[in-house]
């Protein structure tokens, strides 16, 4: 199920999408009316604007938490304009599993949307690479992600995107024991919480827990006197 | 011209009347003689100068009259009987004179309902119960011409007992005025008032011996002829005060000439102005909006409102009212100032809608045709290029490329045209993308409590603008936000590392984000020592 106020490109989405075996079940264009299918026909997974009318700024987000709520085993995949962090930490906060956020260019790449949306569906957390990538290249004073190696960095990117370890291992093609082997170092070295995948509630609160020491790692060095020395 | 003729036929009567008496009457004490004839000439000299040189002060009038009037009781020493039933009748008129003038200082109006009874009935009293009793007792007041003080008749009795009832109603006009002055500029007619109330003294105590038998009054005439000496000239010295109120008003144009807000224009005011709680509201249908953006259903009670625009009020102390014509001129001034700053708030809020408009139409319109465009070439690329040429796939494939390229730069633009994330996400999360995309290290603390949609809006414009200016100019190393809200001012900090030296004059950034700031009633400070680092304070009154 499609929630998009373009018609240009909620049309295209069902074209692709359809050409690529995905059954697109209902098309709304605002809030309510997304509402309104979701409550008479469930999807598997529901595709949504961030911005919906009438206010176009958050109603996607908002949809979002309401038909986790209502209906629980529906997966969703925000899309949005921006590559806003702030976006992408509500989302995970009002859902804990089978959740996305997607910047909306990312779509035009077919298999990559595809991908995501199974893997949606199979209940994992996605978050867009250049929301991660922007979080991480943050220019800090004293970048603690310095302390890392090339191979850890690149662990932690792929675990603030949301994957999981077996995934990570896939993706770098090394063992699952490897990448735990990573995840310590990383969790070592950063002061971050212990936290394995076991489960998806875990691979959400250690996506949650990334991203909020990247965010975060941005006003440690803030001196109380705020004027820097001559 | 007509101020000169009046004033030296005054003076030409005064001296007459004071000669004609000086003759008729032998002078008992020169002590109390002096002051008493003199009092009268003074008055008509001050009252014809400041006609002369103040004619927009209105006491001037007022002045020559009470002089003039004051020798009416000494015309009964000419032998004519049209001048002698002219002093008989009006006789003690100047009293009322001076009620009038004490009264009417400083607007030139009696201002309320029981000053213009008590006025009415002072200047309706002498000529009513002298020219019934001259009427009445014609030949019997004749002989006492010279006599000086009459003997007690009904006439008599009624005549003193009116003018006790008439001074004691003056002193509690004055007493209520000068309560209802206890913290303003009006303060400064105190003195005025004082000698006013002591002269209504003197006049009631000379009725109240005249009843009682007692001829011991030269001393009472004493006081009241002093204090009318007086009068002139503590009348005199507002005219003066006004002067000196001009040069504040002089300041007050060139304090505003600059003032870019409310909150400025408003300080301002208060200071030309004396009155801390002068307040300025702007009405906004049907409630009023203060200098610091605070929202009222109605004009507070209990101040006086002087229009200054057509939706613009000045609540000011009751008392300024005594500076008539300072607050008018001060109104003037303000309300030029304003419409210079309302002009520029206007603009801002227009710039702001168009930003917000463009950055919608861009996310709407631009970004989905681009989008689409994209998915086709990728659709395009997948399903193959046979029969077309061998280069048809790298340069659809270079073509996606290109779109990509195009969409992420237009949603760059965009973002930066205007934050999608304030509006939704707040403050500090829409700083936060800003900090993320900084070209060098931005330490952010900013409270993640929302605030008002102008302030959050002004607060993320004030903060982007410095910044872009810390890595334009400063070549710094690094920068520092921070946001703090204290009791109800918000205090909005960016500071850097780099050069300094940043000059405020140049460059329109600076200017816009004073105006900005100014729109919310803020103000807007830049320190930046050579080789210091640079650091720019914004605060804003929020609520």
């Amino acid at each position: 199920m499609i929630a998009e106020d373009s018609g240009l490109l909620r049309g295209m989405l069902t074209e692709l999408l359809t050409s690529r075996g995905v059954q697109v079940t209902g098309q709304a264009t605002t809030k309510d009316e997304l509402l309104r299918l979701v409550a008479t026909d469930p999807p598997d997974v529901v595709i949504l604007d961030i911005r919906l009318p009438p206010g176009h700024s958050d109603e996607g987000l908002r949809a979002a938490a309401e038909i986790r709520t209502t209906h629980p085993d529906v997966a969703l995949l925000v899309l949005s304009h921006y590559a806003e962090t702030s976006y992408a930490v509500r989302l995970l906060e009002s859902a804990v599993s089978a959740v996305g956020y997607l910047v909306k260019d990312r779509v035009h790449y077919a298999d990559h949307l595809i991908d995501t949306i199974h893997r949606v569906c199979a209940g994992d957390v996605v978050i867009d690479p250049d929301v991660v990538r922007r979080v991480m290249s943050r220019p800090r004073e004293v970048d603690p992600l310095g302390q890392l190696t090339p191979r850890e960095r690149l662990v932690l990117t792929y675990m603030a995107q949301g994957d999981s370890n077996t995934a990570i291992a896939r993706r770098l093609c090394c063992t699952t024991k490897t990448v735990e082997g990573h995840a310590t170092n990383i969790s070592r070295k950063l002061g971050l919480p212990e936290a394995g995948d076991h489960g998806r509630s875990d691979v959400n609160l250690r996506v949650l827990a990334v991203l909020a020491y990247l965010r975060a790692t941005g006003h440690e060095t803030l001196t109380p006197g705020l004027r820097p020395p001559p | 011209m007509l101020a000169v003729v009046v004033g030296a036929a005054g003076l030409l009567v005064a001296l007459l009347v004071v000669q004609a008496a000086w003759r008729r009457q032998p002078v008992d004490s020169f002590a109390v003689w002096l002051p008493s004839q003199a009092a009268g000439i003074v008055l008509v000299l001050v009252g014809t100068g400041v006609r002369l040189y103040r004619p927009a002060h209105r006491s001037g009038r007022l002045l020559v009259w009470a002089g003039i009037t004051w020798y009416f009781g000494d015309y009964r020493v000419f032998d004519n009987p049209v001048l002698f039933g002219i002093g008989f009748c009006l006789a003690y008129v100047s009293g009322a004179v001076i009620a009038h003038l004490v009264l009417s200082v400083p607007t030139g109006r009696l201002d309320s309902r029981a000053e213009r009874v008590l006025v009415a009935v002072a200047y309706a009293a002498c000529p009513v119960v002298r020219g019934a009793q001259y009427l009445w007792e014609r030949r019997y007041a004749m002989d006492l011409q010279s006599a000086g003080v009459l003997p007690r008749s009904g006439w008599t009795v009624t005549a003193s007992a009116l003018n006790v009832v008439i001074n004691v109603a003056f002193v509690a006009v004055v007493a209520w005025r000068w309560n209802g002055a206890r913290q303003q500029p009006g303060r400064s007619l105190r003195p005025l008032w004082l000698v006013a109330i002591g002269m209504a003294w003197s006049s009631a105590a000379l009725s109240i011996s005249y009843l009682a038998g007692a001829d011991r009054l030269s001393a009472l005439v004493l006081n009241y002829s002093v204090g009318l000496l007086l009068v002139p000239v503590l009348v005199v010295s507002g005219p003066l005060r006004r002067r000196l109120d001009r040069t504040r008003v002089a300041d007050l144009v060139l304090h505003l000439a600059d003032a870019p807000g409310p909150e400025p224009v408003r300080a301002a005011v208060a200071r030309a102005l004396d009155d801390p709680s002068l307040e300025l509201y702007f009405r906004l249908g049907d409630c009023y909006v203060d200098s610091r953006g605070r929202t009222v259903p109605s004009l507070p009670a209990g101040h006086v409102v002087t229009a200054v625009g057509r939706d613009v009020f000045l609540t000011h102390r009751a008392g300024l009212l005594d500076q008539g014509q300072l607050v008018e001129a001060v109104a003037a001034a303000a309300r030029l100032a304003l419409e210079n700053a309302e002009q520029r708030v206007r603009h801002i809020v227009a710039m702001d809608d168009q930003r917000r408009r463009i950055q919608r139409d861009l996310h709407d319109g631009v970004q989905h045709k681009l989008l689409a465009a994209a998915m086709l070439v990728e659709r395009a690329r997948l399903e193959g290029t046979d029969g077309a040429g061998p280069a048809a796939g790298s340069l659809l494939a270079r073509a996606r490329g290109q779109l990509l390229e195009s969409i992420q730069e237009l949603r760059e633009f965009a973002e930066g045209v205007y934050p999608p994330a304030l509006t939704e996400e707040g403050l500090a999360a829409a700083l936060e993308g800003i900090a993320e995309r900084a070209p060098l290290p931005v330490s952010l603390a900013v409270p993640t409590r929302r605030l008002p949609e102008r302030v959050e809006r002004t607060v993320y414009f004030v903060i982007t603008e410095a910044l872009s200016n810390v890595y334009k100019h400063a070549s710094a190393g690094r920068a520092w936000v921070r946001v703090t809200i204290a009791r109800s001012t918000l205090v909005v900090e960016v500071a850097d590392d780099g050069a300094g030296g940043a000059d405020p004059a140049a460059g329109t950034g600076l200017r816009g984000l004073e105006d900005r700031v100014a729109a919310l009633g803020g103000t807007l400070r830049l320190d930046s020592p050579d080789g210091g680092g640079t650091r720019l304070v914004a605060e804003l009154p929020c609520v």
